[in-house]
């Protein structure tokens, strides 16, 4: 029993050390691909994260799926951004990356389906909902577009980017007080801003 | 036609997280550099970059589309091509890229593809290049040509031949009416009909021991009809096939039994001869091959003809062109004897002011029994013709409206052909012009 006891923790304790041997190979290998990365070796950056390859990894496929979209190869890109969402269903985080592909081959359906997934997890996420508004402005569908930037502009009153959509979409819906006033409030923000200023010539 | 789609802006937006230094060529940097350089009409730069990054194998809808719309404006619409039809395989919704790919295959001069295209898209699409598809038709035209005959030199010449029995011929000019039709069948099957008659003149110098007689009025009329097919395979293939039926109509003196005696008595004949083509051709990038094969009976032979066609744009638009034609005609297959001839004929094309174009041609080679254009045009005179050469103008009135002239000078050979056999003569050369009208309408 004694000697059952002792073997059990040496096992134990070899099984740690596997562990924490293996953590620290894919950390190693996670710190080249960065190196490799910032150097533009995108090749080798993508290689090294291959050798620890593991299908359950969320990180690697996560990593993976950023590397791929850099050097052009859309489709592992979106193959490994897909999994990192199998493995993380309800994480924002992939779907935000796996957004980078689809958007580089103008799949925009499939970019809609996606940000509502997200927006289902947190409807007030501002980047999505941001998102989604110019997806639709840009589509001509300027009602979809309000019930977006309202959400933005509500969180987040002074940012010039959200603000700006808010009135350029006001004006499309031949809104043109609220447009006037969004534009002058976008003059705030930023003075002598061109899109502001072309926005307020359209709306006299 | 150009819609900015805003929505590339936002492409900006979504890689507001690039890590890399702009030195680095990654997806991210670009997809920034050649949006911007697309914003600011930068061809050229756009165009070195977005080379640059397909060598390195990034490849991308919006990088596609942007190279697209580079050498489009750079009216290199067969590169545009290209580049348009490889963002359409990664997304071909998009109306402004169908619309841009339509335009592109149509300044290329690849009109069947972006007719069958445009069938494929929605009809706001279609409707926006005002082309109409419920009409079939897409081209008529009409023609008149007129060919000059010998000089009286020639003609004093032949009267002169003696040597024995025989006769000789010699053109003495046609005047051609053309009318014909191009029309879509199916979506990506067009049909081409053309009918000519044709009204001739010859000269007939007939020997008869130490009798001559000369006709300078023997006419004959030909009434061809032409039926050509084209079928568009995939985005680069056209397929085709055809035939061509002449009927040739003339007088002629047959001699015939009278009571005892043989008397020669005019007759009105008929002759009816037959061509048949297969042809097959191939569009890339700046060039395009084609193979033609016929078979036909003109002249009363089993004759066949295989052309290898090489069409070269350098410009990558119907600015600048040239296409060169080697066929090989075996002039009598049952003959037994070599009756191979090789025939070259080069065309060079330009644009030389607005809505106008010139086109220059030579022919190298003897043609008889000959034919050009997958077999619409027909060389079944009685001479010879040695050499070939001529000038084209192209005036486009209106959008859809073009006239052609068409001056063209020829070498012709007349033979004596002698009654005894093995007899060799020197065959007389004379020079003829021919001057053609076409009026094109496109649809």
């Amino acid at each position: 029993m004694e000697f059952l006891k002792k073997a059990s923790f040496v096992l134990l304790i070899l099984g740690c050390f596997q562990t924490v041997s293996a953590q620290n190979t894919l950390i190693q290998a996670f710190q080249v691909s960065y190196e490799a990365e910032n150097t533009g070796d995108l090749n080798k950056a993508i290689q090294v994260l291959l050798t620890v390859y593991s299908v359950d990894s969320y990180e690697t496929n996560l990593r993976l799926g950023w590397l791929y979209y850099q050097s052009g190869n859309m489709g592992e890109s979106i193959s490994k951004y897909s999994s990192a969402i199998e493995l993380k269903p309800y994480a924002i985080e992939p779907k935000l990356g796996l957004a980078y592909p689809l958007s580089a081959m103008a799949r925009w359906d499939e970019i809609i389906e996606l940000y509502n997934k997200i927006l289902s997890i947190d409807p007030q996420h501002t980047v999505t909902n941001y998102r989604m508004a110019l997806i639709y402005y840009n589509r001509n569908q300027y009602e979809q577009a309000d019930t977006y930037i309202q959400k933005v502009v509500n969180l987040y009153p002074f940012d010039y980017d959200s603000v700006l959509l808010y009135a350029w979409n006001e004006l499309m819906l031949k809104r043109t007080r609220e447009a006037r006033v969004l534009f002058q409030k976008v003059l705030l923000i930023r003075p002598g801003d061109e899109s502001a200023l072309k926005g307020l010539d359209l709306v006299k | 036609m150009r819609t900015i789609t805003s929505f590339l802006c936002w492409i900006i937006v979504l890689l507001t997280t690039d890590v890399y230094a702009q030195t680095n060529t990654t997806t991210s940097s670009v997809d920034v550099e050649t949006y911007e350089l697309w914003s600011k009409g930068n061809w050229d730069e756009l165009i070195q970059v977005g080379d640059k990054a397909l060598d390195r194998g990034i490849d991308f809808y919006y990088l596609r589309y942007r190279l697209g719309v580079a050498f489009f404006e750079k009216k290199n619409y067969q590169k545009a091509v290209t580049h348009l039809r490889a963002a359409r395989n990664m997304n071909s919704s998009d109306s402004s890229l169908n619309e841009y790919l339509y335009y592109a295959l149509l300044n290329s001069g690849w009109a069947y593809q972006a007719n069958f295209l445009l069938s494929k898209l929605p009809r706001s699409v279609q409707e926006s290049t005002g082309v109409q598809l419920s009409n079939p038709i897409k081209q008529v035209y009409v023609a008149y040509s007129f060919e000059t005959g010998p000089s009286q030199t020639v003609e004093s010449t032949v009267k002169e031949v003696s040597g024995g029995s025989g006769y000789q011929l010699l053109s003495n000019g046609h005047d051609l009416f053309n009318i014909g039709m191009e029309h879509r069948v199916f979506k990506n099957i067009w049909l081409h009909h053309s009918y000519n008659f044709i009204k001739k003149a010859t000269i007939r110098h007939i020997v008869y021991d130490t009798e001559q007689i000369s006709d300078s009025e023997l006419q004959l009329y030909l009434n061809q009809y032409y039926l050509g097919t084209t079928l568009i395979l995939g985005t680069r293939w056209e397929l085709g096939a055809g035939g061509h039926y002449i009927n040739l109509i003339y007088d002629d003196l047959v001699a015939v039994s009278n009571g005892g005696r043989v008397v020669n008595r005019l007759e009105r004949l008929t002759k009816e001869n037959f061509l048949g083509f297969l042809r097959a051709k191939v569009n890339y990038e700046g060039w395009s091959l084609g193979i033609t094969s016929l078979v036909g009976n003109l002249g009363n032979r089993t004759h066949t003809q295989q052309d290898l066609i090489l069409e070269v744009y350098p410009r990558g638009n119907l600015n600048m062109y040239s296409t060169t034609v080697v066929s090989l005609q075996d002039n009598d297959i049952h003959s037994g004897i070599d009756n191979l001839s090789l025939i070259l004929n080069q065309t060079l094309g330009s644009k030389i002011a607005t809505r106008t174009w010139i086109e220059g041609f030579f022919t190298y080679g003897t043609l008889e029994n000959f034919t050009q254009s997958y077999g619409s045009i027909v060389f079944n005179d009685s001479d010879v013709i040695n050499q070939r050469y001529g000038v084209k103008l192209y005036y486009q009135i209106s959008s859809p409206l073009v006239i052609r002239i068409d001056y063209v000078g020829a070498m012709k050979a007349s033979k004596f052909v002698s009654s005894a056999p093995f007899v060799v003569t020197t065959p007389i050369n004379y020079h003829v012009s021919t001057l053609t009208a076409v009026l094109l309408w496109n649809f």
